[in-house]
């Protein structure tokens, strides 16, 4: 008979669950705007994107071994930047287009909104560990110094990176959350976050 | 008696073609098909057109002459196999065991009756992966993902030579769009007891997917009676089982179940069908007063009713008289009457 949760390990299950759930709506919402952004910016849908710096990279070795830990905190170091990144998309977009495409900035101002919500989940997360969460501030102290302003190009470009590095961060999430959801094998409960996954 | 001569360069006959000057090529590659004492001549077939190549008493492997319209009016057309360089092979890559890894198979659209060889290469990014090739079948080889969640593409390139040329072709890819699993496994339709309408199916995740507590599968069931063509479908996000409930009574059912990635990639073919009929009730025999009161106890001296008028109230009488009849009595005969209609 396995042991009760602890309340702490149901509040992380439930947190994670919610967490599964946002992420999924967000993902689902990143590819309907990937896809209005190719058309209404004139890109090429397969046009292959070089990695761009200040984008987080979904990308990742040795995903299973990674610790609970380890995983909120990459979630959470990723969509503090893509918030950063899509409010800048959003200025140019306005810049660049005024009103003449209202529908895309809506729907980039409802992914930025998402993405807004989940990065405040995963401090939740964080905090329900009593692990420290890592201030913004220091993250832009040791970061790199702000790019040079980007062509018009350019920031299109750079704008199909950041959806298509958001839209895998956002599948990457789901599986992080499952990972952490789930129950210790040996007492039942949730393991904690230090533990390997 | 003249013979056509059409070997050896500058030695064509009228019924040679140009292309029959690259001999060479062609002997190399017979030869090794071609061991005394089992084989001691080979006919090697080009396109309409023949090379008869075989062992000489000095032990040297070389072309004969031939008349080719004699060797023409002895064959069958269908005995004729023409030799061709590869066409453009048919290459597929799938992952059915995500996140660990990938497969890619490949086979030629048409035969080209001599030895071929594949080359596959595997980049992801810059990066060149190796394909393992897989011992059975021969065709096929794996890949182990060294990355999740990466927006780089992968790009294959399988390319097919014999003697007569090469061919290739490419396949670029996202990690996530190749993920299809196997069809479930283990499918099981029952019916439910004394429930008509209903048949409980089960089923199984399929063995080889690795993970799925941490990546679950979703599932797409479909049903129809065998007399109709239409199916039914439900999608189902979690568990492996499910419960028909609108199926037409005593009708025979053939039921399928599909599995897919929660999150990503396509469809997994088609389960193995399976068939079930929901639950009917056996037809009841009517039985008369007598036998009724023959199998009732006779431990007690008194008269024990038959069942159907021990039901009966007096509140719930309907009509008067010799005609009077209880709601409930009344119910069991109607019931009995629908039955036999």
């Amino acid at each position: 008979m396995a042991a009760a949760d602890s309340p702490s390990a149901a509040l992380r299950r439930d947190l994670c669950s919610r967490g599964i759930r946002l992420a999924g709506k967000m993902r689902a919402d990143v590819v309907d705007l990937l896809d209005a952004y190719v058309e209404q910016q004139g890109l090429d849908a397969s046009a292959s994107v070089a990695a761009v710096e200040g984008v987080p990279l979904a990308a990742v070795e040795r995903w299973d071994e990674q610790t609970g830990t380890q995983r909120l905190l990459e979630n959470l170091a990723a969509y503090r930047a893509f918030r950063a990144l899509l409010a800048q998309m959003l200025e140019e977009q306005r810049e660049q287009l005024g009103e003449a495409d209202a529908g895309l900035g809506r729907a980039l101002a409802a992914v930025l909104l998402q993405v807004s919500a989940f990065t405040y989940h995963l401090e939740e997360l964080l905090r329900l560990e009593s692990r420290g969460i890592p201030g913004e501030e220091e993250e832009e102290e040791d970061g790199p110094p702000p790019p040079p302003r980007l062509s018009l190009f350019e920031q299109k470009l750079r704008g199909l990176g950041v959806l298509r590095e958001l839209a895998q961060w956002a599948v990457r999430s789901v599986r992080d959350l499952r990972q952490l959801a789930k129950p210790s094998p040996a007492t039942g409960a949730a393991p904690g976050l230090a533990e390997s996954p | 008696m003249p013979v056509d001569n059409f070997l050896g360069k500058g030695q064509l006959s009228t019924a040679a073609k140009p292309w029959l000057s690259d001999l060479s090529q062609l002997l190399t590659s017979s030869q090794k098909d071609c061991e005394p004492p089992v084989c001691i001549e080979r006919i090697v077939l080009l396109q309409e057109a023949f090379a008869v190549c075989s062992w000489s008493m000095t032990g040297e492997y070389e072309p004969r002459h031939h008349n080719i319209r004699m060797l023409l009016a002895r064959s069958r057309p269908q005995d004729l196999l023409f030799t061709s360089p590869p066409k453009e092979p048919v290459l597929m890559c799938r992952s059915n065991n995500y996140p660990k890894g990938f497969y890619c198979s490949w086979h030629l659209p048409t035969p080209t009756y001599i030895p071929n060889s594949f080359n596959i290469s595997v980049i992801h990014g810059t990066k060149d992966m190796v394909c393992e090739k897989d011992a059975i079948p021969k065709n096929r080889c794996h890949i182990r993902y060294l990355q999740l969640f990466s927006t780089v593409k992968y790009k294959v390139t399988l390319t097919v030579t014999n003697a007569l040329g090469k061919n290739f072709t490419t396949l670029t890819f996202d990690e996530f769009a190749i993920v299809k699993p196997d069809p479930p496994e283990s499918v099981v339709a029952k019916p439910v007891p004394n429930n008509p309408r209903r048949l409980e199916v089960s089923w199984q995740n399929p063995s080889s997917w690795p993970d799925p507590e941490s990546f679950p599968l979703k599932f797409f069931l479909r049903y129809r009676p065998l007399i109709l063509d239409q199916w039914q479908h439900v999608e189902l996000s979690d568990g492996t089982s499910h419960t028909i409930t609108d199926a037409y009574a005593g009708k025979e059912y053939i039921i399928q179940v599909a599995a897919k990635d929660n999150d990503i990639g396509t469809w997994s073919d088609w389960s193995v069908a399976v068939h079930a009929t929901p639950w009917t009730e056996e037809p009841k025999h009517l039985t008369t007063e007598a036998q009724i009161t023959e199998t009732t106890s006779a431990s007690t001296s008194s008269f024990m009713a038959p069942p159907t008028t021990k039901i009966c109230d007096k509140g719930a009488m309907v009509g008067s008289g010799a005609m009077a009849v209880c709601w409930t009595a009344g119910l069991v005969v109607a019931a009995y009457s629908v039955l036999f209609i």
